[in-house]
């Protein structure tokens, strides 16, 4: 027997709140599904958004300050190429009005553009987070402690949700913060707060349709690959299928759009951002709320049907 | 009392799974036993609340199945399948498990190792679970059933594939536990030696039906009245004719030793018969009946009643 052996003991002590028992599912799986280089490598990449959205706000903070002067050179040849000579026009014109639009659309591009990559990082992590419990039988282990199916699908939610986020969110975040800190002055704070709740309900829109799509279809299988399969012919299959509808056969019509769940996502950010834009390709206001109600309308399905598929191994 | 069944039934779309059940249990180690079907695993996972009842009316330790969480704080479950979190090695699972039950991370932590000592595991507490061999794989379930110090603590078939030695080594940890740590044990099993080995009383369960609960020494009186005879100065086979033309069931199994049993006065015409066949009687013990034969018994006495209805 090793000498620091202590037999079985009694433990006496104060328990955590259920919601630590959902949090502790969440670290658990965090820590797992980051273990392969891949997955490590593009949590790397999700934070690029930070540098080019910190350079260009610096950018716009120094032509929008009312002491500072239009920069010369190269950061003018960037920012006249991004924007045009008719914007830069403006914004020597009028530097303070534009800065919000700026702003919005900054934010907004980069919660579109980051959708491709928030596809690869739910490829790389929701397949296995319910099959695995399935082939395993993990979830004995699971709910032989006091949990509920609440705390447990939260705890899942919360490993995917977080994976997202990173991708969307916390740059977004990262970036505005990075912003106003550098920003000339305090007035650019006091115009563009506003937008840090279009932020996070832009990031929402992508974080919980993603999440609830990536763990219904992991509960559909005891199968990662089968998952994953799934998720790629959804997620690829969808989005070639939209192409050739919406440009081919139907162009202009909106219900194409359905197939294409980035696409889908897209129009419903764009809802997120109500200010006026400069981009006109980012919002088609019609389709904005349609594509809104579409995504509910999967995340409820997505919720009832995870919801019936971690039930029913109690059931058998 | 650690759990109460009254008048439970569990229905799966049409199939009765438990049927009426009613059983007050009281502490110790008692064990599950019944054929595959029977209603084992069903009453086990009802015990725990992860089902719900059809009918009737249930209790763990006082409270009620239908807040299966609030039981769960006190009641273990190792379960008979091979399930583990995948890519988690020994330590962390029982760590994370400890956590799911609300035990802070660090306490979790420290707890884990202790279990992993206190079931033979320790030097393989770094070890991914899924490179674990059959025996570990128990022990590490019977780690993870335990980390919480639940009260009473259902084990499904914990010795299943496991090898004689290993067998041995998980029967001493739940004899210890129940007679040395103040754990209550629900052994659910086929194998009737670990029920002997172990349990203080016994459950049986045929098609959802609950036959006998009784404590073992009790289970094995009731079952068969056989008495053993040991005589002198004549031929067994003389006095077990004897017995038979009385109406009993006897046989001579030595020289001077006949096994009788039956219905009525068995003692006091044993006395008659070895008079008459002017025998002395040495010696007159009650048959010891074996566990398999009480279940047995059982499973033919449920068999025939449900032929007959």
């Amino acid at each position: 027997m090793p000498i620091h052996e202590l037999g079985y003991r009694v433990w006496k002590g104060s328990t955590r709140p259920r919601w630590a028992r959902a949090w502790s599912i969440t670290r658990t799986g965090i820590a797992l599904a980051r273990r392969p280089v891949f997955v490590r490598r593009l949590c790397f990449l999700a934070i690029v958004p930070l540098l080019y959205l910190g350079w260009f706000f610096f950018a716009v903070g120094v032509i929008t300050d009312p002491d500072g002067r239009i920069p010369s050179g190269f950061s003018q040849a960037i920012l006249r190429g991004a924007l045009g000579s008719e914007f830069m026009r403006a914004l020597r014109d009028d530097p303070g009005a534009v800065r919000e639009l700026i702003w919005n659309d900054m934010f907004l591009g980069a919660h579109t553009f980051v959708l491709p990559a928030v596809g690869l990082i739910t490829l790389a992590v929701a397949p296995k987070l319910i099959s695995n419990d399935l082939r395993t039988k993990a979830f004995l282990l699971y709910f032989s402690k006091p949990i509920g199916r609440l705390d447990y699908l939260l705890g899942k939610a919360g490993i995917l949700a977080g994976y997202v986020a990173w991708f969307t969110l916390v740059p977004s975040i990262g970036a505005y913060v990075l912003s106003v800190l550098f920003a000339p002055s305090i007035d650019t704070l006091l115009q563009t707060w506003h937008i840090v709740p279009s932020i996070v309900q832009a990031s929402l829109t992508t974080i919980v349709p993603v999440t609830a799509l990536g763990l219904f279809i992991s509960s559909t299988t005891r199968d990662q690959r089968v998952a994953t399969f799934t998720m790629i012919a959804i997620l690829v299959g969808g989005e070639i299928t939209y192409w050739i509808l919406h440009v081919e056969l139907f162009p202009g019509a909106a219900w194409p759009m359905l197939l294409s769940l980035r696409e889908t996502l897209s129009n419903a950010i764009a809802n997120s951002f109500e200010a006026p834009t400069l981009v006109e390709s980012f919002t088609e206001s019609t389709s904005s709320s349609f594509s809104s109600i579409a995504l509910a309308v999967l995340t409820v399905a997505c919720s009832i049907g995870v919801w019936r598929r971690i039930s029913a191994p109690m059931n058998s | 009392m650690i759990f109460r069944l009254d008048g439970v039934t569990k229905e799966y779309s049409g199939f009765r799974a438990l049927d009426d059940v009613s059983v007050e249990v009281e502490p110790g180690s008692i064990g599950l036993l019944g054929p595959n079907g029977a209603g084992k695993s069903t009453m086990i996972k009802l015990l725990l609340g992860l089902v719900r009842l059809t009918r009737g009316r249930a209790e763990v330790l006082g409270r009620d199945v239908r807040n299966a969480v609030s039981i769960r704080e006190v009641v273990g479950y190792m379960p008979e399948d091979d399930c583990y979190i995948a890519g988690l090695r020994g330590v962390e699972i029982v760590a994370r498990t400890a956590e799911l039950a609300g035990i802070p991370p660090l306490t979790a932590l420290r707890r884990a190792h202790e279990m992993l000592d206190y079931v033979q595991l320790g030097e393989s507490r770094y070890r991914e679970v899924q490179t674990y061999s059959t025996g570990m794989k128990q022990r590490i379930r019977l780690a993870i059933a335990l980390v919480h110090s639940p009260q009473l603590v259902f084990l499904d078939e914990p010795t299943s594939g496991m090898d004689p030695d290993g067998r041995e080594q998980m029967l001493e940890l739940v004899r210890d536990l129940a007679r040395n740590k103040g754990v209550s044990v629900v052994i659910s099993t086929h194998i009737l030696h670990d029920v002997e080995a172990c349990c203080d009383a016994a459950m049986i369960l045929s098609r959802g039906k609950l036959l006998r609960y009784d404590t073992l020494e009790n289970l094995r009186r009731t079952v068969d009245t056989a008495v053993t005879v040991r005589i002198g100065g004549g031929d067994s086979n003389r006095l077990a004719t004897a017995l038979r033309n009385r109406g009993f069931s006897a046989e001579a199994t030595s020289a001077d030793v006949v096994r009788a049993s039956g219905e009525g006065d068995l003692s006091g015409q044993l006395l008659e018969a070895t008079l008459q066949c002017g025998m002395s009687l040495h010696e007159i013990t009650p048959a010891r009946n074996s566990l398999e034969k009480i279940f047995l018994q059982s499973l033919r006495d449920d068999g025939a009643s449900h032929a007959n209805s």
